[in-house]
């Protein structure tokens, strides 16, 4: 698993997807799956093209995280166009309040960065909507797409981004594919920040979840499972302590499992912290 | 400070709901049934949350006031705690509140009157005995006050009724609602002091050791009994030392015949909790001490947890009289 800040992008359509994919230099991963996956050069952004609804939303979710080899700290975006009663088509909002119309589940995604976009609920409905009512957005994925999301990192790393294509469908003023492809070039600039922001907190978290590296103390000796658990303990209480201050210093090359785990214990319980010290 | 704001629907209207979303006109305002929905859910992240926390407010249907853990009190019979607020502004790594809630946004219950009617119960089955009210025991007490106006609607309360005591724990300079009243006696303003480099390495988001003093200072001449708590007491090199210039700032900035009470507790926490607030702080320094696992707790060592009480408790009994010590060893909940 990777532990570099990334961005994941769930797209449903690709009148919705190829803006984003120029932008942020994306190209199709040869090979044949499920869904289309597409990543950037340095593997920071990665994304799916899931089709429309909950079904597909929640499988290329999934598909995606497979994909990418997993892991709590990558951010995950949807970015998509949904109906409004009333918004100016082409109209960019960040959501911040999810309700699953079939079921009666609601969402509640969490800002915790300025995304420069004002807030908006979503109904996530299974069928397109002739009529809309209130003040709310309708799409037929977010649900599911920020379900399942949240589950594989947090909900602050999870982020909805739509764009007004409709006040209710009619075939005939349905906009075309250029023409939704041009309203999220438009907000090209507003989904750097989201990016931005969501970068930030990605790397934080996998500053968060890496583990200390274990394998220069494991090679050459047999840890039982407790023993390798007390050890990636005093691994972390080591790098709280001394950085990145080799344990060479504690450690004797002859020392058994036990050995390396009495001497790096008693080394640590030894110190006491400096609070004058940043 | 706030960018966000759920609301309860059933408070929506309340007068209180309507002054705090007046003070915040560009909030987002999102409307939620029951502030659970929100707080509870799984998949949160404390630690990002708590770099933009929400207010929630909600309504309290139950259980305002209500009995403190063994250990915990500073010389009452009777002893009791409500928490209009959860949550703090401040980020300290030694708090509990880390490892509480999944949530770092605030709730702050709007119906205040309710917690007064649960105090009013209380003090009814202790008839002519003295009850003490704790108020900051998941949050601190003063530091939204600029948001909740709690204290200053709740002063009155504890005017009318001597018996009825108050602790506002806090590291907050929100000192303005006791400075525009009269000092009520009944109530303790208690600061959570340690020393200033602890403060600066663990006390994230709270003001200074010096301006807290400073505020101190002011409170105590304005006629408010004056709580110190050294809880959690800290080890580090020169710990002695450094408590001790904590001790002799603290004496230059509060007049002894204003100090009420005195107490000093322990690093502990609750196996679960320190294993989850591990997990959220890994590379913080606090947490790679020589804390160890004894009787379902982490703490500092026996010995060294009573070398350093016994040394808080010599050097300020050198100031101030043996009545107002109280050594605080709560169960967390």
């Amino acid at each position: 698993m990777s532990f570099s800040p990334r961005v994941a992008w769930v797209i449903a359509l690709d009148c919705e997807a190829r803006p984003i994919r120029d932008a942020f230099g994306l190209a199709p991963v040869p090979g044949p799956a499920p869904y289309p996956i597409y990543r950037s050069p340095c593997e920071t952004h990665w994304m799916v093209r899931s089709g429309i609804g909950r079904n597909h939303g929640a499988a290329a979710t999934m598909y995606l995280h497979q994909i990418m080899g997993g892991g709590a700290h990558i951010a995950w975006l949807n970015v998509g166009i949904a109906g409004h009663a009333n918004l100016p088509l082409g109209t960019g909002r960040r959501v911040n309040q999810i309700l699953e119309v079939s079921t009666g589940a609601t969402f509640y995604p969490t800002q915790v960065f300025d995304s420069q976009l004002m807030g908006c609920s979503l109904f996530t409905v299974d069928e397109p909507q002739k009529t809309m009512d209130g003040d709310g957005l309708y799409d037929m994925e977010g649900s599911a797409f920020f379900s399942i999301a949240s589950r594989l990192s947090s909900q602050e790393l999870v982020m909805l981004i739509k764009c007004v294509s409709d006040h209710g469908v009619d075939q005939d003023t349905f906009p075309s594919r250029d023409t939704i492809s041009g309203w999220i070039s438009t907000l090209e600039s507003t989904l750097m920040v989201a990016v931005d922001g969501l970068l930030a907190l990605s790397a934080m978290e996998a500053d968060r979840l890496s583990a200390p590296d274990l394998d220069p103390l494991l090679r050459g000796r047999h840890f039982t499972v407790t023993q390798t658990h007390q050890l990636r303990s005093l691994m972390r209480r080591w790098t709280a302590l001394k950085g990145c201050a080799l344990v060479d210093t504690v450690v004797n090359p002859d020392d058994d499992a036990r050995g390396v785990i009495l001497r790096l214990k008693n080394h640590l319980d030894s110190l006491a912290t400096d609070w004058r010290e940043p | 400070m706030i960018e966000t704001i759920y609301i309860e629907r059933s408070v929506l209207d309340h007068p209180r709901t309507q002054g705090i979303l007046g003070r915040f006109p560009g909030a987002e305002r999102i409307l939620i049934e029951r502030y659970g929905e929100v707080f509870n859910r799984r998949g949160q992240n404390f630690r990002l949350q708590k770099k933009q926390p929400a207010l929630i407010l909600a309504y309290k249907h139950d259980g305002h006031v209500l009995s403190t853990p063994p250990g915990y009190g500073i010389g009452g019979e009777h002893n009791y705690y409500f928490s209009h607020l959860l949550n703090c502004l401040y980020d300290c790594r030694y708090c509990f509140l880390q490892g509480m809630y999944r949530s770092a946004h605030y709730v702050l219950f709007v119906n205040y009157e309710d917690f007064e009617s649960g105090m009013e119960a209380v003090l009814a089955r202790h008839a002519d005995e003295d009850v003490y009210f704790f108020s900051g025991y998941d949050c601190d007490s003063l530091a939204l006050e600029s948001v909740t106006h709690f204290v200053a609607d709740t002063l009155p309360f504890f005017r009318d009724r001597e018996r009825a005591f108050l602790e506002l724990r806090t590291k907050s300079l929100q000192s303005r609602p006791l400075l525009d009243t009269d000092p009520v006696p009944n109530v303790v303003v208690a600061f959570s002091l340690t020393p200033d480099h602890v403060a600066q390495s663990l006390e994230h988001k709270a003001p200074s050791i010096a301006r807290r003093l400073a505020v101190m200072g002011k409170l105590a001449r304005h006629g408010w009994s004056i709580g110190l708590r050294f809880d959690p007491l800290i080890y580090g090199e020169a710990w002695a030392e450094q408590y001790e210039a904590l001790f002799d700032s603290v004496f230059r900035a509060v007049p002894i015949e204003r100090i009420h009470s005195v107490s000093y507790g322990p690093l502990r926490f609750p196996k679960k909790m320190f294993k989850d607030i591990v997990q959220l702080y890994p590379e913080e320094r606090l947490f790679a001490g020589p804390l160890e696992l004894a009787g379902g707790m982490t703490a500092y060592p026996e010995e060294l947890e009573a070398e350093m009480a016994e040394f808080c408790r010599e050097k300020l009994s050198a100031s101030l009289d043996d009545t107002v010590f109280f050594q605080c060893t709560p169960e967390i909940r």
